[in-house]
């Protein structure tokens, strides 16, 4: 038996972008994460604002959960909805740049669209938006915006919510708002700020609880040079050291840093930790410059030359989107962005170096992988706890998932905030809302979405 | 067949570069999601997904699942770009196989060429009497080379094999065919996952090239080269040394053994054969003979060499969806015909035909040739056109 939508759902999108086949169904029922399967009651490609619209208006008349997808490769679980019920949008049809602003410096695109094809259409105009690069090749600019994700070169631009100046949104009665300066309706979009509140604020991070984004209008900037490199440091310490000492460099040098072991980068047996950094500049001379302060405080802390992989990893920075697809290599993998203040880095750091001693015949017995990074954005530690093992193993699978969510409460006791999510890390993430906050976007969700149709189950709403 | 792969189906880590992937070079964009619905099983992510529901026992095979695992070109775009080494070709292969094996209903265009090939031992079920190209096998017994042509060479294309056997002549080589014995290479058994009767087609053909002596075989076709230099295990165990066309004319102008003296004035463009380029890694020969012909202005596609969009043409596509290859065919012509050349030039039948027909279907003003063809009239040994 169909699902009850498919007739309605085919006369919105066309016959060919619809489906309850089971084997579609299936193969939407997982992101790149090793968390629980959920399989949709249908899936549903639509190509258009409007189309988007009518099928979330069809949605909210009949009860139907939504769940916007866009590239899937997040690896923190799929959004719950109600299996054998819920209708996935999947959004990589909308996937158009559909206006360069060379003069207010903004770019407006779909919100299906990859960011490293935002990437490669900027480059060839010599502009930049900082683009996210971690969900790798096939993450999308809405993908990344409901999540809050990190961008790349993030030591100079920031956590890239920032950057986002509006969005249009269908809402969940299928309405379609536009935020930023769109509030005035004579006027055009070329700020986030207006007379009133952020409401694009509302949707950066939403995880798709308020509604489905269809366009974002994000800041430009002119196209940097880039040069990256690498030292090698003799412990974990003295690389920290250094990569703190980076991070509060004035005014910034690194416009992005990844601090990882040696054999976090695949180098078995190898006691080293690199620090690999990438400078951004307008010519060589500030390349220089900046490529200069940071060996100064990279020797100050000890230092010196980097193993073979850190040299490998030193040469992706600049265009960071292969460090996922080589993570691919390693085998299944559990991860998780999470961000930390500065006042607490150091202390932290020591006590996820602890936890994992502590866990180390764990990862040992199961042979369980750790891919972990460390970096700095704006004031805070990033730090990404990367677990890999062979997924045919349903014993190594549990013990992965175990270590991770124990490493994943850890984080939560310790005061951290992720900048990406997702149903199952969330759901840890929301534990710890207070009381008044929850309470707050409960009553802001029966707001918006009093069916609670979009979403549901994500962050316990 | 699947279960063969099992490793791989629980290594894939879904990151979906196998869907498109925008890198310093030209994009590579999954033509088989780009041309149709789209869904995740039109490409490798979730065609290996549907794998693992199958191995676990959470999915069956399907007369639906048959039609998407159908629309997959073997292109190989999107095994080149795994960082996860997995082999998404041989999954898939793997896939219409097992789906052979329960009786589920293929496309009817897939069954077609499979019962066209078991009764008629040719891709398009003809007679001998159609045959176009119909030369008799070894005579004088001191032949260094066999020339097998193939379906489409020997059914619709015959010129190529004539230009193919004079230009060999002209080089010096005594050559054969396995003659009116010749069998389809098998390309298209393997491609729709009858294994176990490519084998008894292999070994037929086998059989014959070892009556002769002869040690060296050469095709026209890369699918025929592919079969039977790697996909075929008979063939692979035989010790035999399979070529290319484009690999001995290669060999024939560096030894100069054949002289490209006429010149041909065209501006062309050259279309690397999925079979010959991504999967075989033979990118330099065409070009290189092509950068020796006098006169040619070669321009090339900005998808090119590893990154060469399939001709539509390529997994079978043509006889479960002709719609859908027609599709990315005109996609690949449109993008040669941006380049303002008269000429699409590739080194393989299938190819050769497609973009024939396609041209034909939408009138563009373009001519699509084979490699041979150029040389030939490079050479001066085809008399109709090399005063051109």
């Amino acid at each position: 038996m169909g699902h009850k939508l498919l007739r309605s759902l085919a006369k919105i999108v066309g016959e060919n972008y619809v489906s309850d086949d089971d084997f579609v169904l299936y193969s939407y029922s997982r992101d790149s994460s090793p968390f629980p399967e959920r399989v949709p009651g249908v899936v549903v490609r639509p190509s258009s604002a409007e189309e988007v619209s009518a099928v979330v208006a069809l949605a909210n008349r009949s009860g139907t959960p939504v769940i916007p997808r866009g590239g899937a490769s997040t690896v923190c679980g799929i959004p719950a909805g109600e299996p054998g019920k819920s209708i996935v949008l999947d959004l990589t049809r909308l996937r158009e740049i559909l206006d360069v602003n060379e003069e207010n410096m903004t770019v407006t695109v779909e919100c299906g669209a990859s960011w490293s094809k935002l990437y490669y259409e900027l480059g060839k105009l010599s502009l930049y938006t900082p683009c996210v690069w971690f969900p790798g090749y096939t993450g999308t600019v809405g993908g990344s915006i409901s999540e809050a994700g990190n961008p790349q070169f993030h030591q100079e631009y920031g956590l890239f919510g920032r950057h986002v100046l509006s969005l249009r949104v269908v809402l969940p009665n299928g309405e379609i708002v536009q935020t930023g300066s769109a509030a005035n309706a004579h006027g055009t979009i070329f700020s986030r700020y207006t007379h009133g509140p952020d409401l694009t604020g509302l949707f950066i991070g939403d995880h798709g609880v308020f509604g489905v984004k269809v366009e974002a209008t994000l800041r430009l900037f002119p196209l940097s040079k880039t040069r990256s490199g690498c030292f090698g440091f003799p412990d974990a310490e003295s690389a920290f050291h250094a990569l703190y000492n980076l991070s509060r460099l004035q005014p910034i040098a690194t416009a992005h840093t990844v601090m990882r072991s040696a054999e976090a980068m695949g180098e078995k047996g190898v006691d080293v930790w690199n620090l690999a950094y990438c400078v951004i500049g307008a010519d060589e001379k500030e390349l220089d410059q900046k490529c200069g302060r940071v060996a100064r405080v990279c020797e100050d802390s000890g230092g010196g030359k980097p193993t073979e992989a850190g040299m490998r990893y030193a040469d992706i920075l600049p265009r960071p989107w292969d460090i996922c697809s080589m993570l691919a290599l390693r085998g299944m993998t559990c991860s998780y962005d999470h961000i930390i203040p500065r006042d607490r880095s150091l202390a932290y750091f020591r006590k996820i170096l602890g936890w994992y001693d502590s866990h180390a015949q764990d990862f040992k017995e199961y042979n369980i992988g750790r891919y972990d990074w460390y970096g700095f954005v704006e004031n805070s530690l990033i730090f990404s706890p990367y677990f890999a093992f062979d997924d045919s193993n349903p014993s190594a699978r549990k013990k992965a998932l175990e270590l991770f969510h124990e490493v994943l409460h850890l984080a939560v006791r310790s005061g951290a905030i992720f900048v990406f999510a997702d149903q199952d890390v969330g759901d840890i993430a929301a534990s710890a809302f207070p009381p008044t906050y929850l309470n707050l976007l409960k009553a802001m969700k029966r707001a918006v979405d009093p069916g609670n149709i979009m979403n549901p189950r994500m962050f316990r709403l | 067949m699947l279960e063969q792969y099992r490793d791989q189906v629980y290594r894939c880590t879904r990151c979906g570069d196998c869907r498109d992937k925008f890198t310093d070079r030209e994009p590579y964009v999954c033509p088989a999601r780009e041309h149709t619905g789209g869904f995740e099983p039109y490409y490798a992510r979730g065609r290996i997904q549907v794998a693992r529901g199958i191995l676990e026992g959470r999915l069956r095979y399907t007369s639906r699942l048959g039609d998407t695992l159908f629309s997959c070109f073997l292109c190989g775009n999107c095994e080149k770009t795994c960082r996860g080494q997995i082999e998404t070709l041989a999954i898939t292969r793997a896939m219409r196989t097992d789906l052979s094996k329960t009786g589920v209903k293929r496309p009817a265009g897939i069954e077609q060429i499979v019962s066209n090939v078991v009764r008629t031992h040719n891709l398009f079920g003809s007679t001998e009497e159609d045959r176009a190209w119909d030369v008799a096998g070894p005579t004088s017994g001191d032949e260094e080379l066999l020339y097998f042509p193939g379906c489409i060479v020997r059914y619709w294309l015959p010129e190529l094999a004539s230009h193919t056997t004079r230009i060999i002549q002209s080089a010096g080589l005594h050559w054969s065919t396995l003659g009116k014995e010749e069998w389809c290479c098998s390309t298209p058994l393997i491609a729709t996952g009858q294994n176990t009767m490519a084998e008894e087609v292999s070994r037929h053909n086998l059989g014959l090239l070892r009556k002769t002596g002869v040690k060296r075989i050469v095709t026209s076709c890369p699918g025929c080269y592919r079969t039977l230099k790697c996909d075929s295990p008979t063939w692979r165990e035989s010790n035999v040394d399979v070529l290319h066309v484009t690999e001995l004319l290669w060999d024939f102008v560096k030894k100069g053994a054949i002289e490209l003296i006429h010149p041909v004035p065209e501006k062309v463009t050259y279309h690397d054969p999925c079979e010959l380029g991504r999967r075989s890694h033979i990118f330099d020969a065409p070009r290189e003979i092509l950068s020796k012909i006098k006169g040619l202005d070669l321009r090339e596609m900005p998808r090119n060499r590893e990154e060469a969009l399939c001709c539509g043409g390529g997994g079978a596509v043509k006889a479960s969806n002709p719609s859908l290859a027609r599709r990315v065919t005109l996609e690949r012509l449109d993008e040669a015909s941006r380049l303002g050349v008269s000429k699409i030039v590739s080194c393989c039948p299938s190819c050769k035909m497609n973009f024939e027909e396609a041209i034909a279907f939408a009138s563009l003003p373009l001519e699509a040739l084979d490699l041979t063809e150029l040389v030939a009239m490079a050479v001066g040994t085809d008399d109709r056109r090399k005063n051109t």
